[in-house]
């Protein structure tokens, strides 16, 4: 490699640091701000501008913690279960890009790079809830493995729609095929099976099983404590980013907007108002039960996922891929 | 329609975000208790400026959690050399007051007396220095 | 750690014995549950109770009669009132105290509001376990606040009030706060009420989940003595305020409300109409509040003649029951409570088995246990 192919790579991944925490840091603080909103609260106010320092200040303390390991768990996976939460969540930021021409790699096939990352999270969770020796970590290590993998196929199944009409797998040509019509108003049906799926996948509300916190405690991640608490944390907020990324730029038509210049702008406040949608989401509903929680996936997202490809496989034939 | 139950509770959800918080700021905002709130006990005066208490004990008897202490004094019966409240215990019920028959105890409005040592919160009602509140005007 | 015997009954796998509390974000106070799971399905379920356990009933015989009213408050801190006035009840029975017309009066209209708050709590709990992340909690709460400041103006308190006394009440109510109070309730609470039942019984999850499950029915509910909301949400039309009136009970216009279903969303449905319900009766009360004295003059020292005494009240929870026994001093010689809820949760063991664990807390918690009644 080239010196000059290794200081963007450094410089790209540092970069890539930064936004994961930023966003986190971020994603935590309006999260509880806008549900003590939504609760008639004011959420954080005292460090900084309307308690803006918090998370920080939050920070610094899950640092400064205490390192606790329960004694019966495997310690040896205790330790590796954050590393194995936090390792996919930020590889698979790689192949996002951002605007046009910004991103690490812009890979011929990203998209299936990007889902290949995230589907190793639910083995994080799973190992992380069973390496605790604690019931309910091992019973939202299981239910988070449960959830993931059954909504993971009618989401894949709804992005091949999308790949089926840009005819591509780089999220670059997939953005700029929407530079007329978005494919939500092409695709609905894959549009909502999507989001239902990513938001599932994103662990939250009303699909927040593995850490519901009325039964499970704080489901898998119980037993952590400190930065080890932080690295699952930061894996959580990885793939809202990436699930709000994908919904947004699968979907919303990425870094386009009618009549205005495409801009990277665009794709930030997408991605905002789509992970504030997830909070407002948090702060309304009540959570499934497990079973019909899988009942959903296979017996309803499924199927229309099936139907839906069809249809846009037929549509595709009918209009032609330069019209559909 | 599936979905209009969810739908009409975020749009619950949304109609009081924008009507803003109703949360008070403590430390900021200063609740003012009502009248007849129940928070730590203080003595009357009487017309000579000495402590309206009689002595007459009724008070500790009522007292279900003995939280008070009397001392009378030895040369006047009807007088009270120490009257001690040891807050720490009161659960602030009010019977004291209530059964009071010369009317010589009453409540504070003042809520803010946190402290790390037990001792502070006891406290000498007839003594000079005296814990007294607003309004001890004789009755 | 406890391994149960491996049974046919799950398939042949050994069972997991999990703790539920005493430390857990959804035990109401501090409950232990043993569950015996198969996986995420309950195989058996023992509450164990007593860790909130304050001696209430040893303490009230070292007290004067009027002292007792203290520890009332305390004995389940969700519906202070009910309890209060069901002891004040017992004990003015005992010693043939006659109560003035508005003391009686005044006394029904905080029992009610009561109900109100402490039905407001179980609203909380029950959303709250089902897995919202405490929004309708917070709604709830702040309609609660709404009659706290008015107890707090009436009573001097809001969570302890200690304001029944044997023979009438302490303070009386200034017409201005009740004039505040009835618009609150006929103009605010209603659409108050509106809100609760769209985030709860309105909402597609919340009936998915709560439909069907915990069945149980009038027969069974009477076999272990439960009553309150609990029964008349499998249909029996039980409620003491009109089967044997007390206070002003007998002189309001109100609907006993029941649900022939019996599962977990009826029992929801049935207190959310509740709420209405005592709203409707508040207004009653304040609209034809007589006038008069608020308490007869009872001696400071309270002598009840040698006796014992039992008296039903309808609280939040179904029926109080309290029984005191004097031996003509200035103590009581046994105070005992039949804690309504006590024999909810006693249905437990029957009701949880073959739920899931999420099914397990919606039955639990919509049975509005208060661990303070429980375990006094
Ligand atoms: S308020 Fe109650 S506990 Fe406190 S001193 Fe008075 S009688 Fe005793
Ligand atoms: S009852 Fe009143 S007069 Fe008697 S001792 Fe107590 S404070 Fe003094």
């Amino acid at each position: 490699m080239s010196a000059a192919l290794w200081l963007r790579t450094i410089v790209g991944l540092v970069a890539l640091l930064a936004l994961l925490a930023g966003v986190t840091l971020f994603g935590v603080w309006w999260e509880r701000k806008f549900i003590g909103h939504l609760q008639r609260r004011r959420g954080p106010l005292h460090h900084g501008w309307h308690g803006l320092l918090q998370l920080p200040a939050d920070m610094i303390k899950m640092i400064a913690k205490e390192d606790t390991v329960p004694t019966a768990a495997d310690s040896l996976l205790f330790q590796f279960g954050p590393v194995a939460a936090i390792v996919p969540a930020y590889a698979a930021l790689a192949a996002l890009t951002f605007a046009p021409g910004i991103a690490l790699i812009d890979m011929q096939h990203g998209l299936l790079y990007v889902f290949a990352w995230e589907t190793m999270l639910p083995l994080a969770f799973a190992l992380i809830g069973w390496s605790c020796a604690n019931k309910f970590t091992l019973i939202g290590g299981l239910r988070a493995a449960a959830q993931l993998i059954s909504y993971e196929i009618p989401m894949l199944l709804a992005a091949l729609g999308v790949v089926l009409t840009a005819q591509s797998m780089n999220l670059t040509t997939i953005i700029n095929a929407q530079t007329g019509w978005w494919y939500v108003f092409k695709q609905p049906l894959g549009f909502v099976i999507f989001s239902v799926a990513m938001l599932a996948e994103m662990n939250r509300s009303p699909f927040d099983l593995p850490e519901a916190e009325s039964e499970l405690v704080a489901g898998y991640m119980t037993e952590y404590s400190g930065m080890k608490f932080g690295f699952v944390q930061l894996a959580e907020y990885s793939v809202l980013l990436v699930g709000s990324y994908l919904i947004a730029a699968l979907f919303l038509g990425g870094w386009n907007m009618p009549f205005l210049p495409a801009s990277w702008l665009w794709l930030a406040l997408k991605i905002v108002l789509l992970m504030t949608s997830t909070m407002w989401f948090r702060g309304t509903f009540p959570r499934l039960r497990v079973d019909t929680l899988t009942q959903m996936s296979w017996k309803w997202l499924l199927p229309a996922a099936l139907v839906n490809i069809m249809l846009v496989a037929a549509l595709a034939l009918w209009l032609g891929p330069k019209v559909y | 329609m599936f979905g209009s139950g969810l739908a009409k509770g975020l749009g619950i959800t949304m109609r009081r975000l924008l009507a803003g918080p109703v949360t008070e700021l403590y430390p900021y905002d200063h609740k003012v208790l009502t009248p007849a709130s129940r928070t730590f006990l203080a003595m009357y005066v009487n017309e000579e400026g000495g402590p309206a208490c009689k002595a007459c004990n009724t008070c500790i008897v009522g007292c279900p959690d003995h939280v008070l202490r009397l001392e009378k004094d030895p040369d006047d019966n009807r007088k009270p050399l120490e009257f001690v409240v040891n807050s720490g215990r009161c659960t602030f019920c009010g019977l004291c007051v209530e059964n009071c028959p010369y009317d010589a105890l009453h409540f504070t409005p003042d809520y803010e007396r946190a402290t790390y040592d037990r001792g502070t919160l006891i406290y000498h009602l007839v003594h000079e220095g005296a814990h007294t509140g607003e309004g001890d005007e004789p009755k | 750690m406890v391994n149960f015997p491996r049974s046919e009954a799950t398939g042949g796998t050994e069972t997991l014995l999990l703790n539920v509390g005493p430390q857990h974000p959804s035990t109401h106070g501090v409950l232990h549950f043993m569950l015996e799971m198969a996986g995420e399905t309950v195989v058996t379920a023992k509450p164990v109770i007593g860790y909130l356990h304050r001696g209430i009933e040893k303490l009230a015989e070292n007290r004067t009669w009027q002292q007792v009213i203290v520890l009332t408050d305390r004995q389940d801190y969700v519906a202070q009132f009910s309890n209060e006035w069901a002891y004040c009840r017992a004990v003015e029975r005992l010693a043939g105290i006659e109560l003035p017309e508005r003391a009686e009066w005044l006394r029904t209209l905080m029992g009610e509001l009561n109900r109100i708050t402490s039905h407001l709590i179980w609203y909380a709990g029950v959303t709250m376990d089902i897995g919202t992340l405490g929004t309708p909690f917070i709604y709830a709460w702040e309609t609660r606040e709404r009659i706290f400041d008015f107890f707090e103006a009436v009573t001097g308190a809001r969570m302890m009030p200690n304001w029944m006394r044997i023979g009438g009440v302490r303070t009386d109510i200034d017409p201005a706060l009740l004039a505040d109070l009835r618009t609150f309730l006929e103009r605010d609470f209603p659409k108050e009420c509106d809100t609760y039942e769209a985030l709860l019984t309105g909402n597609e999850i919340v009936v998915s989940r709560m439909k069907g499950v915990g069945v149980y029915t009038a027969e069974e509910c009477v076999h272990l003595g439960i009553t309150g909301p609990f029964l008349r949400a499998s249909g029996l039309a039980r409620d003491l305020r009109r089967d044997a009136p007390y206070g002003a009970y007998a002189k309001l216009d109100f609907e006993v409300c029941t649900d022939p279903v019996g599962d977990s969303l009826a029992r929801c449905r049935v207190r959310l109409r509740e709420l209405r319900e005592s709203a409707r009766m508040c207004i009653q009360l304040i609209d034809g509040m007589p006038e008069g004295d608020i308490a007869v003059k009872v001696p400071k020292a309270l002598k009840p003649p040698a006796g014992d005494c039992y008296v039903r009240t309808e609280s939040p929870r179904g029926e109080l029951g309290v029984f005191v026994a004097s031996d003509g001093t200035t103590r009581p010689y046994r105070y005992r409570v039949r804690s309504p809820i006590f024999y909810g949760l006693s249905a437990m063991p029957r009701l949880l088995p073959g739920h899931l664990l999420a099914d397990m807390l919606v039955i639990f918690g919509g049975i509005d246990t208060s661990m303070g009644e429980i375990d006094r």
